[in-house]
Formats: C-alpha cells, sequence, structure tokens
C-alpha cells in the first residue's frame, strides 16, 4: 500500500498520495522532533513541516531500500541538525549548555520519567534512544538514518541509557536528602 | 513494570508518546507544496517573458521591415529610420501579447 503510495508521487508528482503518506507517518516524525527539540512544539512542527516538504521534493531519491518511516527520519534529523547549526533553536541550545553543566540538576525539579530525564542528555543521545525505543528502529536503520557506525550506535544506545539511569538515581537520592 | 533503565521494555513504554491525529498538518503542507510549485513555475515563465521581450525589441522591428519594404529598407549604421517607430510599438504590442499568453498558460495550467 505504502509502496504504491510512494509511487505514485515519484511517477505523477501526486499531491493526494503524497498526502496519504504523510497521513501515516506524520505522528512518529513529529513526536520525534518534538522530543528533540524538547518539547518546542511550535519548532518541531515547523521541522516537521519542512522534512515532508523535503522528502517530497526528493523522493525520487528513495529507491524503496529500507522503511519509508526511516528515510523520513533521517531528513527530519539533518533538518534538526541544521537547524541547531543555524542557531533558531535557541531554548534548545541553552537547555544543551545547560545540560553538560553539573549545576544543572541541582536546579531543576527532580522528575523520575524517562521522557523528562530526556533533558539532560545531549541531541544525539535522545535521538538514537527515542528511534530505537519510541519507534523501533533497528540498529542498522539508526546507523543509516544518524549517519554514524553501526558500533557507534551500539555504544550509543548503552551509553545513553546508563547516563539516563544515573541522573534517576541522583534526582532520587536528592529527594531523599530533601525530606 | 519495574522502574529500570537497562529493562527493554520498560523504557519503550516508557518512552513512548500518544499518537497525534492532526488532518490539518498534511493539508497545510500539501499547501505549501502547491505553493512552492506555483512560485517556481512563475520564475520559469518570468524568464520566459523577459526573454521574448528583449527578442522582440531586438528583431521585431527590423523583420517587420524587412518583410514589408524589403532587405534594402534595413540600415544598420544608419540613423533611426523614422518608419522604424510605428515597428517599435507592434514590437511592444507583441511583448504584450506574449505576456498575457505566459500568464494564461499559467492560470489555466496549460503547462
Amino acid at each position: 500500500m505504502e509502496a504504491k503510495l510512494v509511487e505514485r508521487v515519484q511517477r505523477d508528482n501526486d499531491h493526494h498520495a503524497f498526502e496519504q503518506l504523510m497521513r501515516q507517518n506524520q505522528s512518529p516524525i513529529r513526536q520525534f522532533l518534538r522530543r528533540l527539540t524538547l518539547q518546542n512544539q511550535a519548532i518541531a512542527d515547523e521541522l516537521a513541516q519542512e522534512t515532508f516538504l523535503k522528502a517530497f521534493v526528493h523522493i525520487k531519491t528513495y529507491r524503496g531500500e529500507g522503511k519509508f518511516l526511516s528515510w523520513l527520519f533521517k531528513i527530519a534529523y539533518q533538518q534538526f541538525i541544521s537547524s541547531r547549526r543555524k542557531k533558531t533553536e535557541q531554548t534548545n541550545v541553552e537547555l544543551e549548555d545547560k545540560a553538560d553543566d553539573g549545576q544543572f540538576e541541582h536546579r531543576l525539579v527532580a522528575e523520575k520519567t524517562a521522557k523528562n530525564l530526556l533533558k539532560h542528555l545531549n541531541s544525539d543521545e535522545r535521538a538514537i534512544l527515542l528511534l530505537h525505543f519510541s519507534h523501533d528502529l533497528r540498529h542498522q536503520e539508526i546507523a543509516i538514518v544518524m549517519q554514524i557506525p553501526l558500533g557507534t550506535v551500539k555504544t550509543l544506545i548503552r551509553r545513553s541509557r546508563l547516563k539516563l539511569k544515573s541522573f534517576a538515581e541522583e534526582n532520587k537520592s536528592e529527594k531523599t536528602d530533601e525530606k | 513494570m519495574k522502574n529500570d533503565f537497562l529493562d527493554d521494555d520498560w523504557l519503550k513504554e516508557a518512552l513512548s508518546d500518544e499518537y497525534i491525529h492532526d488532518d490539518d498538518f498534511s493539508f497545510s503542507v500539501v499547501k505549501k507544496i502547491q505553493l512552492n510549485e506555483r512560485q517556481s513555475k512563475r520564475n520559469f515563465y518570468t524568464i520566459l517573458a523577459v526573454m521574448i521581450g528583449v527578442i522582440s525589441v531586438l528583431f521585431i522591428p527590423d523583420l517587420l521591415m524587412i518583410f514589408s519594404q524589403g532587405p534594402t529598407s534595413l540600415s544598420l549604421l544608419g540613423p533611426v529610420n523614422e518608419q522604424e517607430m510605428p515597428m517599435k510599438f507592434m514590437g511592444l504590442g507583441v511583448i504584450f501579447l506574449s505576456f498575457i499568453l505566459i500568464w494564461s498558460f499559467e492560470d489555466f495550467d496549460l503547462i
């Protein structure tokens, strides 16, 4: 079904088919970008729109190798990286800078949920955990999306989840100390 | 389920988000695609119109003169022929018509 829609867009520039493809794939792309931008919905949705616009323009380069959604994730991640480079995402950059600062944790209200703890990770670590655990991408697919070696994917996943765990434990101990 | 960041199933559940239902999103992206296509077409039409305009100004008066009075009437180096003025107006007319033609292509999606 999806392959036929892609074919229609590639062959006839069919807007209706592309709209259907977007309906099927918009939710994971927007969720991913919202998490990457630390829930800045306006920026995330703008990036999602740019992702789909770019996907439409370059759809002929999609050869059907791998899932269409993985291809969209790759574009979305590139959009996020380039927007961060242009420093249009001030809030996110500020938060990331603070996340690297050890004192930031003391100022944060300790929240134990995994989603809130994502703020403490850098964007690569956030992206890799989200792609693997939230969107079920395999290691090989993540390597293609993020354009990094397979070994790095495995290392980053392990490191990120250990980091999350240590942040959760720190928050827990801080709460206990406060009592 | 145990709260453990090293447990795959727990982490999957902890990081999952609610499905986003939003038909307006895809609709607005399609509108942007259509707008982009229209703008890129407009650039093409503008370049085409400019090219036709330049060719018309440069050659149409001379061509008309050649057809109406023969090749000897064309003076390449001499002063401007008085009869050339109506030809210039005809050239401008052709430019105007070419613009109308090109914009009608766009409005009726003929290309």
